[in-house]
């Protein structure tokens, strides 16, 4: 036992576990006492099968909504990350803008604002699928902006330096010396960031654009089986996201072994 | 095509509202949040078998499920479960409570394994009394750990606290949302919106930076 | 297989700590092998032998910071595996002082060093102070005395640590390859205030690689590698008549 072990099964380790016991019997307890049984016996999930292709369609544009944010976010956070170290000063000042503005509000609010009071500015009503890309590919932007300028930094200073050395061109000191081992040591955060943004297409429903969530939305409506549809949804969502977490964990532990081998 | 501040005066009051409900929900929320998140940590660390196992599948529940799923399944499935019924901000709270306690489960118990092996073996050796371990030697440095965690972890709540818009719950995003819809002047209440969250936000944003910056120099120990 | 020196046997009441063969495992790793040995009050015992050769764990039994395996240990009539009580019994006589300080970083030396006699034997205040003062200024460091451990120097802080174990009154003092951390300038000051508490009649049981200490000051060296004791002899005969391969080949390497 390790001595945080052992401080804290000092600490009342036998009163924790029975507190622990009693809560749980005592929030079953209070679960099973206020269940609409009537309901319960009344859940009937052949809904989920009937409409099973209807939610495997909104499942896959889910899966293309997180795609092309990560996609999107790859490609402009590493371009944007790059400007972010540039020598000019209104550049920086505009990837920082551009980053800070759209971590710090919802993706809700900006979404909303891309559909809803962007058109005013522009002149152009965008579908709501549009909006939808639109939203979290900007957002995905500047998230992913972040992680791979904290990459970038991460690179050891005497790369940088033997890159300037040997006088190598700013393209090839960029491809071949700087982004490949940033690169590397943002994957693991580029992975958990691809979870978050699966999670943030269910927002995307409030717009309807047919992802999963707008899906169940719609054949709840249809079927007056709201608690059917949206807790298989919200299944599905769990092993999908469970498994993507497993795998960005794994694909972190390989890192992070080769890490070792590489350099 | 012009900035109408005229209407955002007019309808300062419903905004400010808006603002009002928000704080409301985040701060609560955090409140249950952190009882439920201590209970969850020690049922990680301390329990044996099942309490082990229980705490850690609700942990992980509560993080992986997205946040706009839960909110919308409490709000629209639970009342039909049970026969107990929530108001809107009830059912945003309760939801917003346990994916607070289960992402503060987390913080917390990085927090406390992080504090230095060697000072913890110093105490035991020297029998200094379990409670004083936690005060003087835990406590101070996991919470100098935590502190950038927690506090990135508040405005992400205070982010998703926008979507309670969409179970009807008066907050920014809501007011900003009905205000738009009976004016039209949505560009003028949503770029409002956007800017009430970044002002609240920002400030935290900051603050988690230097917190984060401050552990560094003072060399992550 | 174990080889005691057998000088005088120590009678029960002099034994402070009785070690009987002792065995722990990390996992598939046989860190301590059946490991018996006595040391009696007064001794200054030195334990030597090449790293991760189970010095450590053996040192770490005793106060029960590791648990172990198979076998028995007694420290001062308490006995191991025991429970929680007789553990804390034993760590209220007995003090350790580790390789890397571990002083609590967040409070001054005069903290440090009342701390656990304020908390765990709830003496008063003013009491703590004047032990504390004592015992700075036993160690040499009475004006850094309200200095945090970071304005220390490695040699400062290791005496603080010091300080902070006697505070306890211990009767026992554990020592844990004290002077491994420390740049060499600092290695003496450290190693004064050891020899100085040797010659004042603690018992004490000692990790180390300093050769010199150890034959000027031990009253016994113990080699233990491959979680063996391999040798266990007072200094002159330890450093003479190496008795086996692997001590030969152990002091061919250090002398």
């Amino acid at each position: 036992m390790s001595a945080i072990q052992e401080i804290i099964e000092d600490s009342g380790g036998p009163v924790i576990r029975w507190g622990l016991l009693l809560l749980c019997l005592a929030v079953v307890g209070y679960a099973l006492t206020n269940a609409n049984w009537h309901t319960i016996r009344g859940l009937d999930f052949s809904a989920v099968w009937i409409y099973r292709g209807a939610l495997f369609n909104g499942l896959l544009v889910t899966l293309g909504l997180t795609l092309i944010a990560a996609a999107f976010g790859i490609l402009a956070g590493t371009v944007l990350a790059v400007l972010s170290q540039s020598p000019v000063g209104p550049v920086r000042w505009l990837v920082a803008g551009y980053v800070e503005v759209v971590r710090d509000t919802p993706l809700m609010v900006q979404l909303l604002w891309i559909h809803f009071a962007l058109p005013i500015i522009t002149g152009y009503n965008t579908t709501p699928v549009e909006s939808g890309m639109l939203a979290i590919a900007l957002h995905a932007g500047a998230y992913f902006t972040e992680v791979v300028r904290a990459g970038i930094q991460s690179v050891p200073h005497g790369q940088w330096d033997a890159a300037y050395a040997l006088g190598l061109p700013m393209w090839t000191r960029w491809t071949r010396v700087i982004l490949p081992p940033a690169l590397r040591i943002v994957l693991p955060p580029l992975a958990s960031l691809t979870i978050s943004f699966f999670k943030g297409t269910a927002i995307l429903s409030v717009l309807q654009i047919g992802e999963l969530m707008s899906v169940a939305g719609r054949i709840s409506n249809a079927t007056f089986r709201p608690v059917e549809i949206f807790s298989f949804v919200a299944l599905v969502y769990l092993i999908i996201g469970y498994a993507f977490s497993r795998l960005a964990g794994r694909l972190e532990r390989y890192m992070a072994r080769s890490e070792g081998r590489a350099s | 095509m012009t900035f109408d501040f005229l209407i955002l005066r007019q309808h300062f009051p419903e905004m400010l509202s808006g603002v009002v409900t928000t704080v409301r929900i985040t701060a609560l929320s955090l409140v249950l949040g952190s009882f439920g998140g201590v209970v969850l940590c020690f049922g990680k660390l301390a329990g044996k078998g099942i309490g082990h196992v229980v705490s850690r599948f609700v942990i992980d529940f509560f993080r992986t499920i997205p946040e706009f799923v839960l909110i919308f399944w409490v709000y629209s499935c639970l009342p039909l479960l049970m026969t107990l019924r929530l108001s809107s901000e009830a059912s945003a709270i309760l939801a917003l409570s346990l994916y607070s306690a289960a992402y503060l489960a987390e913080i917390l118990r990085a927090g406390i394994l992080s504090v230095d092996r060697g000072q913890l073996e110093a105490s035991l050796s020297l029998g200094i009394p379990t409670a004083t371990i936690w005060v003087r030697v835990i406590v101070p440095p996991a919470v100098r750990r935590m502190s950038p965690a927690i506090i990135s972890f508040l405005s992400e709540l205070v982010k998703v606290t926008a979507l309670l818009s969409a179970i009807s719950v008066a907050e920014i995003t809501y007011q900003a949302d009905i205000l738009g819809g009976q004016t039209f002047a949505f560009l003028e209440f949503l770029t409002a919106a956007g800017a009430l969250y970044f002002v609240i936000i920002f400030p935290l944003s900051m603050a988690a930076r230097y917190s984060e910056h401050r552990l560094h120099r003072q060399g992550v120990r | 297989m174990n080889e005691a020196a057998a000088l005088n046997p120590p009678t029960p009441s002099d034994v402070a700590i009785l070690v009987n063969d002792v065995r722990k495992h990390f996992g598939d790793f046989q860190a301590l092998r059946g490991v018996s040995t006595t040391v009696s009050k007064g001794e200054v015992v030195c334990v030597v032998g090449p790293s991760g050769g189970g010095k450590s764990t053996l040192l770490r039994t005793i106060n029960g910071l590791e648990k172990i395996d198979g076998g028995s240990i007694e420290v001062l009539g308490l006995k191991l595996p025991g429970s929680r009580r007789e553990i804390q019994n034993i760590r209220r006589r007995v003090g350790m002082v580790f390789q890397s300080f571990n002083l609590f970083p967040q409070m001054t030396v005069r903290r440090n060093v009342a701390l656990a006699p304020r908390t765990a034997l709830g003496i008063s205040r003013d009491e703590a102070n004047e032990r504390t003062e004592r015992l700075i200024r036993r160690v040499g460091i009475f004006d850094q005395i309200d200095k945090y451990p970071s304005q220390l120097s490695g040699g400062q802080q290791q005496r603080v640590a010091i300080a902070r174990a006697l505070a306890m009154q211990p009767e026992i003092m554990l020592f844990d390859e004290p002077t491994s951390a420390l740049d060499p300038e600092m290695v003496n000051e450290v190693l004064d205030v050891m020899r100085d508490l040797a010659g004042a009649g603690m018992t004490m049981m000692v990790v180390t690689h300093e050769m010199g200490f150890a034959r000027e000051v031990a009253d016994r060296l113990l080699f233990v590698a491959e979680g063996r004791v391999l040798a266990d002899a007072p200094p002159t005969e330890f450093f003479d008549n190496p008795t086996n391969e692997r001590h030969i080949g152990f002091m061919s390497k250090i002398l």
